[in-house]
């Protein structure tokens, strides 16, 4: 008889949990989720913009806010877009954090089948909801509603768009982030050189002696002749490209891509010149021309060493040196920061990994002919050279001031500024040169030489740059290999050996476990991906 | 016990406790100190990497942006609310909870406790979670911030063990008068459990005031944000995330404003605490029946 | 167990000695219908904000596609059970877990218990007071401070290597050495979370008689006496407790911590499931992968909870969890 309230109880959480699983998983049907929708979609924008609500119409539109609120449907932004384009836009705020936060915010919004009309998918998302029917194809539309988008993107990264539709009918689902320019850049501190009495080095062991030079000598003319660090790195291998870069390693940000070797796309990670390249960085270490605390560095004591005076050369990206160069001269006023190039290996073919498509930038959601045309004309509008410098500078107001003819750009402050939501994702040098003059028009003498310097380590890094053979390879070579797709072999045993704890000939046991835990699957596949676009 | 005389070992062992205590405390203080100094500093001493226990070129100007933006105070007092009522609820339901459970005569009390474990073993998948909590009407609702953390598992076990513990005779000779184990719960154990209600009291305070996930999930409206959230606008990183755009161009330095911010969002939960430790004194929890 | 829940029945009956041994459930509620009606709001809290989640945990056994939903999507099997175990660092990320769960019990777990008990040995209020506020300020930073914090102490410029320049000794690495990291892990979460620790217990030190210590030093027990045959048995229950919520726990380790604390250097002592499920299912939202490796987690842990109570209940009857 004791046992009679217990089974009773059981037989009545079973009937809860029964009708409340049914109900609650029904949630993911988007079919019935309609109403929600249209509820939903009101209370995001502003009450006051109901009786609009039948003249202009509006696009959710969702990407990473830098430090703002919401996006506003009658905001100054959404203003300024609907006057040339007809079409608002607004956004609620979603926390960053990292991407992990917008991602969670994202996948449960997908769950309940309210997607954003117009979003930037993040890490690697997008592939999973074309496989899931889930976006507008955008093969037909994009070219009529876009037309800039369509004409400024090259076709062969078209082709590599269309080799990511799942169905293998090379359809359009998403338009890419996409610089035509070199990037990346390795610096060098000329005033060092000058101090040590050394010439700009042109090749490894003139690089090499330089090297020692900053070292052993008081390169920063502080005094004292041990504090310099001749090259600096950051945790994970990462910002030090060049490094891997001089032996025709395909580096991006301290990630091995893909590239051809012996005419095959292979993952430099495994290749000889990444054997070289790793022996070489090991000497470095060894020799104290590394940074003994490359891999310890988070970005923060990586920033403040080179804020210090502290280090003679560094990889990174070429458009923020003037952030850096700033900060230098806070402590030592005669800095003079420029472009190291990429010294020549003796047999090897050396260069910067340009990736032409940075990554998936905007997606639009498949919901009916109109969003979408809707949303494509917003891409066009960000597209358009008319708009070149709405799209860059923003709102009058809110983003810059006009003062004396010059337009002045205000400090940033996520109480009043709106995210420039529309920000160009089409970048070649045109368009950073014109950023460069927005600068140096509204910036002091001090800080005119500080961008001039700046502006000639963005022109002289240009050559050095090299589209690498897998750009834009979609993720899903590497579904099922979780440890190859985030290079967490290829770390550990790439940061065990530059330190020393691992011999170099460890390189080779690695090229074999990476082939034997999936390598050799993930290569078919990217070689198989290789043939389909046709390069 | 002053009358008693303590031996020479032992005044030895205390004055070793206190000393050992108080040399390990300033550790404890180490990230507190980094991080109120990093606010009280220059953005650019904080990026040369020169603060750590003392601020290096003082400056308000982190403090002063903090106080002038009105949408953080306006989450702080939302989140104040939530804490507040959201913990009188939380106390309340796990009371309720947890006599039942914590009576030898409730027969369902060993079905239930093994109820309530599951479910702290057991990790629900956040999507499924996500559509239930929508499907009950919570979404970008104030409530959702309060009402699916009215109760932990591990509270509620720790409420019951506590319950269990309290003298058995007290109650009976309370039942004998011919009180109800209503009465029972709120005149007699409540007021003798204040150790645990405080202690309860601040594990569900500070899960209320620190809710990040929720929030994230549930809430849309900006008039609705707790100040986790509202904290996540100083977080961003912008670095190799976009092409384009101006970053860095203007310096806008987030590392002394993100330090002043995690302060003004820990200093007041963080003060909580003092205050309930009366609730600590030896033999509370009979003094009071006495 | 069934005999314990019984005999604990039987004992309360012959206490109050007013219960028939066969009663209906009619009789049941008419008696006992105020502890139920207090048990309903929790019993439903649970049912629903937990129960009916937790049966979405069916998704380990599909390919779970977000977009379209639980029931278009299709059954796998162990498909991702199979994938974890066939993991080809599965024995290194196992093993990494099971030692760092391991210290976490040994080393981890028993220091705010010898925390609390020191604080209760002195004898200035203001200063107990003060100090248990500064010892669990430290729980309030998230892990990126404090592992930050470490990262700079450990440095090539840290304090401690600045410490051992000046007695001639070479720097070391900390962080980049295997054989410091579980040593850092075990020392970074007493010091984040000892303090915190010692609130329940101080709580349940509160509980006890003050009649007891009065007896006891009648009794001529001197202060480190009482400690081990006062106040530590008298907290056992809640101690006990204690134990068997944190070994549910077992192994799923604190992500945040590991996962600031790690580099590549030290994936082989580091790595461990959470960290492995973050790398499949966070950054590749395979919400079926990670929940399969949860459910692998939680059986874990309610195996060891199963045991370890029936073995509490051994120690003290009416102990333990359930």
């Amino acid at each position: 008889m004791a046992h009679t309230p217990r089974r009773w109880g059981y037989a009545a959480m079973g009937a809860v949990l029964a009708t409340a699983v049914l109900s609650g998983c029904s949630g993911g049907n988007a079919g019935e989720q309609s109403d929600g929708n249209r509820t939903n979609a009101g209370n995001g924008g502003d009450p006051g913009g109901q009786g609009k609500a039948e003249e202009t119409r509006y696009i959710e539109v969702w990407r990473n806010l830098d430090s703002t609120f919401a996006i506003e449907k009658d905001g100054p932004y959404s203003k300024m877009v609907q006057a040339d384009t007809g079409v608002g836009l607004y956004m609620p705020f979603v926390a960053w954090n990292s991407g992990s936060a917008y991602v969670q915010k994202l996948n449960t919004r997908i769950a309940s089948g309210e997607l954003p009309d117009l979003f930037m998918p993040w890490q690697g998302n997008e592939a999973a909801l074309m496989k899931q029917g889930a976006l507008a194809d955008l093969t037909e539309l994009l070219p009529e509603y876009a037309p800039h988008v369509w004409d400024r993107i090259p076709q062969e990264v078209w082709d590599v768009v269309r080799s990511a539709d799942p169905s293998g009918e090379g359809r359009i689902y998403y338009v890419p982030l996409v610089q035509t320019y070199t990037y990346y850049g390795a610096y060098i501190r000329q005033d060092w050189l000058d101090n040590v009495g050394m010439e700009l080095p042109r090749t490894k062991d003139e690089y090499v002696e330089v090297l020692r030079a900053f070292r052993d000598q008081d390169a920063n003319g502080n005094g004292d002749p041990s504090d310099e660090i001749p090259v600096t790195g950051r945790e994970q291998g990462r910002w030090m490209d060049h490094l891997f870069g001089m032996y025709g390693v395909a580096m991006w940000e301290g990630l091995p891509m893909w590239d051809l070797y012996d005419g095959e796309l292979t993952y430099s990670a495994i290749t000889p010149n990444m054997k070289a390249a790793l022996e070489f960085a090991q000497m470095l270490y060894r020799e104290r021309l590394l940074d003994p605390n490359t891999f310890l560095n988070k970005g923060s004591e990586w920033t403040a060493k080179i804020y210090n005076d502290k280090v003679g050369s560094w990889y990174h990206i070429n458009q923020g040196m003037n952030v850096r160069i700033e900060n230098i001269a806070k402590v030592n006023p005669d800095v003079n920061l420029v472009a190291l190039g990429l010294p020549e290996v003796d047999g090897y073919d050396g260069f910067i990994t340009n990736t032409q498509i940075n990554r998936p930038m905007w997606v639009i959601a498949d919901k009916d002919e109109q969003t979408t045309i809707d949303a494509l004309s917003l891409l066009e509008w960000s597209a358009d050279p008319a708009h070149a410098e709405q799209v860059q500078l923003g709102v009058e107001g809110m983003h810059y001031e006009v003062q004396d003819g010059k337009r002045i750009l205000l400090p940033s402050d996520p109480d009043r500024q709106e995210t420039r939501m529309l920000a160009s994702f089409i970048t070649g040098m045109d368009e950073v040169q014109l950023q460069a003059q927005f600068q140096r028009d509204s910036s002091t003498p001090e800080q005119l030489r500080v961008f001039e310097m700046r502006d000639a380590i963005v022109a002289e890094m240009q050559p050095y740059g090299k589209t690498v053979a897998g750009d834009g390879i979609p993720s899903s070579i590497y579904d099922g290999y979780s440890d190859l797709k985030n290079h967490t072999m290829y770390q550990e045993y790439m940061s065990k050996i530059i330190i020393g704890e691992w011999p170099i000939d460890k390189f080779d046991e690695f090229v074999d476990k990476w082939t034997k835990s999936g390598g050799e699957e993930v290569t078919a596949r990217a070689r198989a991906w290789y043939n389909l676009i046709g390069r | 016990m002053p009358a008693m005389q303590a031996s020479l070992g032992e005044r030895l062992f205390r004055l070793g406790v206190i000393l050992a205590l108080g040399a390990f405390g300033f550790l404890m203080l180490v990230p507190l100190l980094k991080v109120v100094s990093t606010s009280f500093s220059s953005p650019y001493a904080v990026d040369a990497g020169r603060v750590f226990l003392w601020p290096v070129d003082f400056t308000l100007a982190s403090w002063a942006k903090i106080v002038e933006r009105t949408a953080l105070w306006r989450s702080f007092g939302l989140t104040v609310v939530v804490t507040v009522l959201g913990t009188t609820l939380c106390l309340l339901l796990t009371a309720l909870m947890a006599y039942p459970m914590s009576k030898r005569e409730f027969r369902p009390a060993r079905l239930l406790a093994v109820m309530v474990v599951i479910t702290m073993i057991f990790r629900y998948p956040i999507i499924p979670y996500f559509l239930t909590v929508r499907e009950i009407g919570l979404y970008d609702n104030f409530w959702v911030l309060i009402v699916p953390n009215l109760l932990t598992a591990y509270n509620l076990i720790i409420m019951r063990t506590f319950f269990r513990e309290l003298p058995r005779e007290l109650e009976e000779a309370a039942q004998m008068e011919g009180c109800g184990y209503f009465r029972t719960l709120f005149h007699l154990v409540l007021p003798i459990s204040k150790a645990v209600l405080a202690t309860l009291g601040i594990f569900y305070a500070v899960m209320l005031w620190n809710q990040f996930m929720h929030p994230l999930m549930f809430i849309d409206n900006q008039h609705l944000y707790p100040l986790q959230l509202r904290l996540r606008e100083y977080m961003v990183s912008t670095e190799s995330t976009l092409a384009s755009g101006f970053e860095g161009s203007v310096p806008y330095n987030n590392a002394t404003l993100k330090a002043a911010t995690v302060i003004f969002a820990t200093v007041p939960i963080l003060a909580v605490y003092p205050f309930l430790q009366q609730h600590f004194v030896k033999g509370a929890t009979l003094g009071s029946v006495k | 167990m069934a005999d314990a829940a019984q005999a604990r029945r039987t004992s309360h009956n012959t206490a109050v000695g007013a219960r028939p041994q066969r009663q209906g459930l009619l009789r049941e509620l008419r008696n006992y219908w105020p502890l139920y009606a207090m048990a309903m709001p929790g019993v439903l809290f649970f049912l629903v904000f937990k129960y009916v989640p937790l049966a979405g945990s069916v998704i380990a056994f599909k390919d779970y596609m977000i977009f379209k939903g639980l029931a278009e999507s299709p059954w796998v099997g162990w498909k991702h059970f199979r994938a974890f175990f066939e993991y080809p660092d599965f024995a290194r990320v196992f093993r990494n877990t099971l030692l760092i769960g391991l210290y976490n019990l040994v080393f981890v777990f028993p220091f705010p218990i010898v925390l609390a008990l020191l604080f209760n040995e002195l004898r200035s209020m203001a200063y107990k007071r003060t100090l248990q506020t500064i010892y669990y300020v430290p729980h309030f930073f998230s892990w990126v401070i404090i592992a930050g914090i470490t990262f700079d102490v450990l440095s090539n410029t840290g304090i401690v290597n600045a410490l051992r320049e000046w007695v001639g000794l070479e720097p070391v690495l900390f962080m980049q050495e295997e054989r410091f990291f579980r040593s850092i892990v075990v020392l970074t979460s007493i010091w984040r979370d000892a303090g915190w620790g010692t609130i329940v217990l101080l709580a349940a030190i509160a509980g006890i008689n003050p009649e007891v210590y009065e007896s006891a030093l009648v009794d001529g027990a001197g202060r480190i006496r009482q400690i081990f045959s006062i106040t530590l048995p008298l907290i056992m229950p809640t101690v006990l407790v204690l134990f068997l919520l944190q070994i549910g726990h077992f192994l799923d380790l604190s992500f945040e911590q590991i996962y600031n604390l790690l580099t590549p250097m030290t994936y082989g002592v580091g790595d461990v499931i959470d960290t492995y499920v973050y790398r499949v299912g966070i950054i590749e939202a395979q919400y079926s992968s990670t929940t399969a490796i949860g459910l692998f987690q939680s059986v874990i842990g309610l195996v060891l909870v199963l045991g370890f109570n029936s073995l509490a209940k051994r120690y003290q009857r009416e102990g333990g969890l359930f």
